[in-house]
């Protein structure tokens, strides 16, 4: 396959940065995404070139890396999908590919497709954990879970904090991302003590982020990866609702 | 009190307040819609109607009307400082846009919602204060405000008809995503429920506007004289 690919382009954080074209050449259908821009960076070595900056590392689609726009859609936009899994037989021979990176001010380039998704790892200190006593090994079913909670809370749990749902979103908004952790705890016997002020906690960092907000396109669902369903989002609000209105501090005896 | 402020300052709480104004508007479309449908009862029902609304007791009238200012004025608010916030959030564009699954209502909302304010403004100063548009206020033969004749003789006017079906279609447009968006932005999601929450929701919106737009087409064609 021969293709023409549009490449998001930019030294570092402060260079305006461009789009440059560059022709993929003996492409093999059956490599994926990651290896056909493996192949474009090998040329440009040869040619003294700067390589195309990416994130990568598992590739087998479950470290959450990979992240880019290819022709307007999160990993490309195939169900399911990374851009690792992303094979060349998904595209047509002699096509055009846009690839840009994730869009976001809280995501901000730090090289060509490469963002700083520390943002999530902010809000993940500020509450996507449970917070257990360190001791003997408890016994393995003292707390029972049923299949259905277990199931639910697995269904979220899936998260690899890509950022597909932030870059895919029209309002740049990492609700999904947040519900995801806030649901999948949610779903637990060991995530209730923390319940609430986990909802409050990561909302409020997720805003100080400079996230966008919700509209409900449902962009993220169609987009991400795991495919994460918006009901983990209806958890959130929730969740945050029933904080905001019944959480009090404990302010000690009358 | 200081967290009411916090609460609609957050993007979660902004959510709660475009859902609960948005529902507490529409009912109240449902309620001026189904008044104005007394159109099709003729002069007396309608002027009757209007009597009786300035008339109920305990100023129940001037209470909806400062509930209704308030639920407009926050809705609008928060929609504005929302928008301006989502737009903040990428200040850089995709070169290449793509859309998966979002609805065209969905991504239009801050327009559909401006235009049916305008429109809004418009019929307040056409029906409501007599500013535009509009002839001198008549009695009609018991002596009330003939808010009957002043509406028809209004949609008799090709122009006029046509703002108003355009823009109570655009409010239609408008609701088939907010009706269905504000059951998720208060949490309720469940799918049990979703086909209620999703599709029947937006169904009775439609419904309402239809019935609404029904009205000055109604006069056009000379089904109401």
């Amino acid at each position: 396959m021969e293709l023409t690919l549009h490449v998001w382009r930019q030294k570092n954080g402060q260079d305006s940065g461009k789009m440059v074209t560059y022709k993929a050449r003996d492409v093999s259908p059956e490599s994926s995404f990651l290896e056909m821009l493996d192949q474009v960076n090998e040329e440009l070595i040869g040619k003294n070139d700067e390589p195309i900056a990416f994130d990568h590392d598992c590739r087998e689609g479950i470290c959450g890396s990979c992240s880019m726009m290819i022709n307007g859609k999160a990993h490309g936009g195939r169900k399911g999908t990374t851009t690792c899994q992303l094979h060349m037989r998904s595209f047509k021979d002699g096509e055009q590919i846009y690839i840009e990176p994730w869009r976001a001010r809280a995501f901000p380039v730090v090289k060509d497709l490469v963002v700083d998704r520390g943002a999530f790892d902010r809000i993940i200190s500020k509450g996507g954990f449970v917070s257990v006593a360190t001791g003997g090994v408890p016994d393995a079913n003292a707390i029972p879970i049923s299949k259905e909670a277990a199931d639910l809370a697995m269904d979220t749990a899936e998260c690899i904090a890509c950022g597909a749902c932030v870059a895919a979103c029209k309002n740049a908004s990492a609700m999904l991302f947040v519900s995801a952790k806030v649901s999948h705890l949610a779903n637990l016997p060991q995530g209730q003590p923390e319940r609430l002020q986990r909802a409050t906690h990561m909302v409020e960092q997720m805003d100080k982020e400079g996230f966008g907000n919700c509209t409900n396109y449902f962009e993220c669902e169609a987009a991400c990866p795991k495919q994460i369903s918006v009901r983990s989002i209806a958890v959130m609000n929730r969740d945050f609702l029933k904080a905001s209105l019944l959480h009090q501090e404990p302010v000690g005896k009358a | 009190m200081s967290w009411i402020v916090r609460l609609q300052k957050s993007s979660l709480g902004s959510k709660y307040i475009m859902a609960i104004t948005g529902a507490g508007l529409f009912l109240f479309v449902i309620g001026h819609f189904a008044g104005n449908l007394l159109l099709y009862w003729g002069q007396d029902a309608m002027n009757a109607y209007a009597v009786e609304l300035h008339n109920l007791p305990y100023g129940a009238l001037w209470i909806a009307r400062g509930g209704l200012l308030i639920m407009v004025l926050a809705h609008i608010f928060i929609a504005y400082r929302l928008t301006f916030q989502n737009r903040a959030a990428r200040p850089q564009r995709y070169q290449y846009e793509a859309t998966l699954q979002a609805s065209f209502a969905s991504r239009t909302m801050p327009y559909t919602g401006t235009i049916v304010l305008l429109f809004i403004l418009f019929h307040l100063a056409q029906f409501t204060f007599h500013l535009v548009a509009v002839d001198p206020v008549q009695l009609d033969p018991q002596g009330r405000e003939d808010v009957y004749s002043m509406v028809v003789h209004a949609f008799q006017s090709p122009v006029y008809s046509a703002i108003y079906v355009v823009s109570v279609l655009i409010l239609g447009f408008h609701l088939s995503h907010g009706l269905s968006s504000m059951w998720q932005s208060v949490g309720l999601n469940h799918r049990k429920y979703n086909l209620a929450f999703r599709k029947l929701s937006p169904l009775l919106g439609w419904i309402v506007c239809l019935a609404g737009v029904s009205l000055p087409l109604a006069v056009l064609f000379g089904l109401i004289k």
